[in-house]
């Protein structure tokens, strides 16, 4: 319970901070599938759709390294299906945010990885 | 977006022209290669990505499709990272659409944006120059092999940046010179003149030489052998153009000219270790590479320790010898290289090395010495024209003060038989007389009455092959040409066979 709240809190802060760099809020937490985005959001030509990562302590690491392949695997599919539906031929990227609950410091990770290569 | 950039790729020494066509799309952001790329060319992504960001462009958040056209030929190597980049930066809009369209690249990237050198630039370059490329991009490191490319317009470059500076007009190329050919004067560490004695080997030497026959040095240790051999290449004949081009090429594809200027100016010669195994000596490997013979095209091969070679690796260079080219076929490459080379064998007649000397009683057994020269087949010996026995020098020659013939002067004499030779097989595409195919033979090499019955005379005796028969007349004409005589006589005959006189009753007959 105590987790989900502060990733709530995470993600309001997060689309706060994006709302103040000029982006448009078109989507929080849409499930595609079993999959979700946490947010989805318009910057000019593209839509984002953005992972964030809230965390109290360090412990477990950076927040940003959990998004692993796993997670980046799982948000492709769901950045697909929401594409295919919404806006097949739009540019698109992945960006990541990480929440700093205690501090409330925000870090922006543009264009955090793509959709693999061959 | 799409971008269309004009690159080349290699097949052995025969190139191909390659479109790098790169499509900009919008969906989630991808990038990906397709038409047959190798690891090295899949691996151009993160370099092209880092040169791109480095030199200061934008690398587009998009998804990038990458086709290396024809799609069905392998692509090999680094070569293709300087097109791709371009290729990116027009589809995104960064250059103007078109501005490369009549220009060829080649280069690979370092993660600074630096262009790097590459292998196999010279066969590219001529074979594009041939295909109609006028203009070729390529790393400054390239630039002294490509431009003996007369006529062709070679823009060395240092930076991606300089690259993309030069298509959009802000900076303009500096074309390499377009460099004139002249053979050097190599200094070479052995001189005829110190070798004392052997005047026999040393005469076979240069014909051997003159005419680009095999030779086949055997003697007892310490009689020169090696010293002998080792001093072919200070009277080698000077390298014309076309021969330069052709083994620059070779050496090109096997990365032997990297941080070399230029081309090849001396005849190659190679020494290889007899533990070497087939596929070194004749080429191979995955991606079906030249061997050793084809790196000695055009100039020397030289066999020390003949018997010592694994019998299979002798063996394999039979058609080779023969036809001076050789196809290397493997399961996922086959490439043809020209291996016109001179080969130099040098051994002893026995196991112990005295069989025949002079001084020193022979150890082995008949038996011995049989399977020790049996290791040198019928057909191998067949086709080495000249086989020469050397013994040890006698105390007279060694403490001699006069000093022996110079290099400079048997050169002289070796050159201006090869400028009889280059001119009257002009129109034969063919450079010495080693080359000539059989049924062209009487052409140039007619026999008299008197030659005629001396050479049915020594066929009979010396139970010659038809092959030897050919190789006679072949370094008759040799020996004819360094005395600069029209015709072959019966003295020229004459010399001829009796550099044959080991083939079937063997050595060590002295």
């Amino acid at each position: 319970m105590e987790n989900q709240k502060s990733g709530a809190h995470g993600e309001r802060l997060a689309r706060a901070y994006l709302e103040a760099q000029g982006f448009i809020c078109i989507g929080q937490n849409i499930r595609v599938g079993r999959n979700e985005l946490d947010l989805v959001m318009r910057d000019g030509d593209y839509i984002v759709f953005v992972e964030v990562k809230a965390r109290s302590s360090k412990a477990f690491g950076l927040p940003r390294e959990a998004v692993d392949a796993k997670k980046q695997a799982s948000l492709i599919r769901a950045a697909g299906g929401y594409l295919a539906k919404h806006a097949p031929d739009a540019n698109a990227r992945f960006d990541v945010v990480e929440v700093d609950i205690l501090s409330e410091n925000v870090t922006y990770i543009k264009n955090a990885f793509d959709a693999g290569s061959r | 977006m799409l971008a269309n950039i004009q690159s080349y790729g290699l097949n052995g020494i025969a190139g191909f022209a390659v479109q790098v066509q790169v499509d900009i799309a919008g969906g989630l952001p991808s990038y990906d290669t397709v038409g047959l790329p190798d690891a090295a060319v899949r691996e151009s992504r993160e370099r092209v990505r880092a040169a791109i960001k480095n030199s200061g462009y934008a690398f587009p958040i998009n998804r990038i499709t990458i086709n290396l056209a024809p799609a069905d030929l392998k692509k090999e190597g680094s070569v293709y990272d300087l097109p791709i980049a371009v290729g990116i930066l027009e589809a995104s809009g960064q250059i103007p659409p078109g501005c490369a369209k009549d220009m060829l690249l080649l280069g690979e990237l370092g993660l600074d944006g630096s262009i790097r050198a590459i292998d196999g630039v010279l066969p590219m370059a001529i074979e594009a120059f041939k295909q109609g490329h006028k203009t070729i991009i390529l790393p400054e490191g390239n630039a002294g092999e490509a431009s003996y490319i007369s006529g062709a317009r070679i823009l060395p470059v240092g930076t991606l940046k300089q690259v993309v500076e030069g298509l959009c007009d802000q900076a303009e190329f500096v074309p390499a010179e377009n460099q004139s050919w002249s053979a050097t004067d190599a200094r070479h560490s052995n001189d005829f003149s110190e070798i004392r004695g052997q005047q026999g080997a040393k005469r076979a030497a240069e014909i051997a030489v003159a005419g680009g026959h095999n030779i086949l040095l055997i003697g007892t240790p310490g009689s020169g052998k090696t010293m002998l051999a080792r001093s072919i290449p200070s009277i080698l004949p000077d390298l014309t153009f076309e021969e330069a081009l052709e083994i620059t090429k070779i050496h090109s594809v096997v990365g032997a000219m990297r941080g070399q200027s230029g081309i090849l100016r001396e005849r190659p010669f190679r020494a290889p270790h007899h533990g070497a195994s087939a596929a070194a000596l004749v080429g191979g490997g995955a991606s079906a590479k030249p061997g050793e013979i084809s790196l000695a095209h055009y100039g020397v091969l030289f066999l020390d320790e003949f018997p010592e070679f694994k019998k299979d690796v002798l063996e394999a260079l039979r058609q080779p010898l023969e036809d001076g080219i050789v196809t290397i076929t493997r399961a996922n490459a086959s490439a043809t290289y020209p291996a016109s080379f001179m080969l130099v064998a040098a051994m002893n007649p026995c196991p112990c090395g005295n069989h025949g000397s002079r001084k020193t009683q022979c150890r082995c057994t008949a038996q011995q010495i049989n399977r020790y020269q049996n290791r040198i087949s019928g057909p191998l010996l067949d086709r080495i024209d000249i086989q020469i026995e050397m013994t040890e020098v006698g105390y007279s020659d060694i403490s001699s003060k006069a000093p022996g013939e110079p290099s400079a002067a048997v050169r002289a004499r070796v050159n201006r038989a090869r400028q009889i030779q280059r001119e009257r097989y002009r129109d034969w595409g063919i450079y010495f007389n080693a080359q000539i195919p059989n049924r062209r033979i009487r052409e140039v090499c007619c026999l008299d009455q008197q030659s005629e019955a001396l050479l049915s005379q020594a066929f009979l005796a010396l139970n010659l092959s038809a092959r030897a028969y050919n190789r006679i007349l072949k370094v008759a004409r040799t020996i004819a040409d360094l005395e600069g005589e029209k015709t072959t006589q019966a003295n020229h005959i004459a010399e001829a066979i009796q550099y044959r006189s080991l083939d079937h009753n063997m050595l060590g007959g002295v």
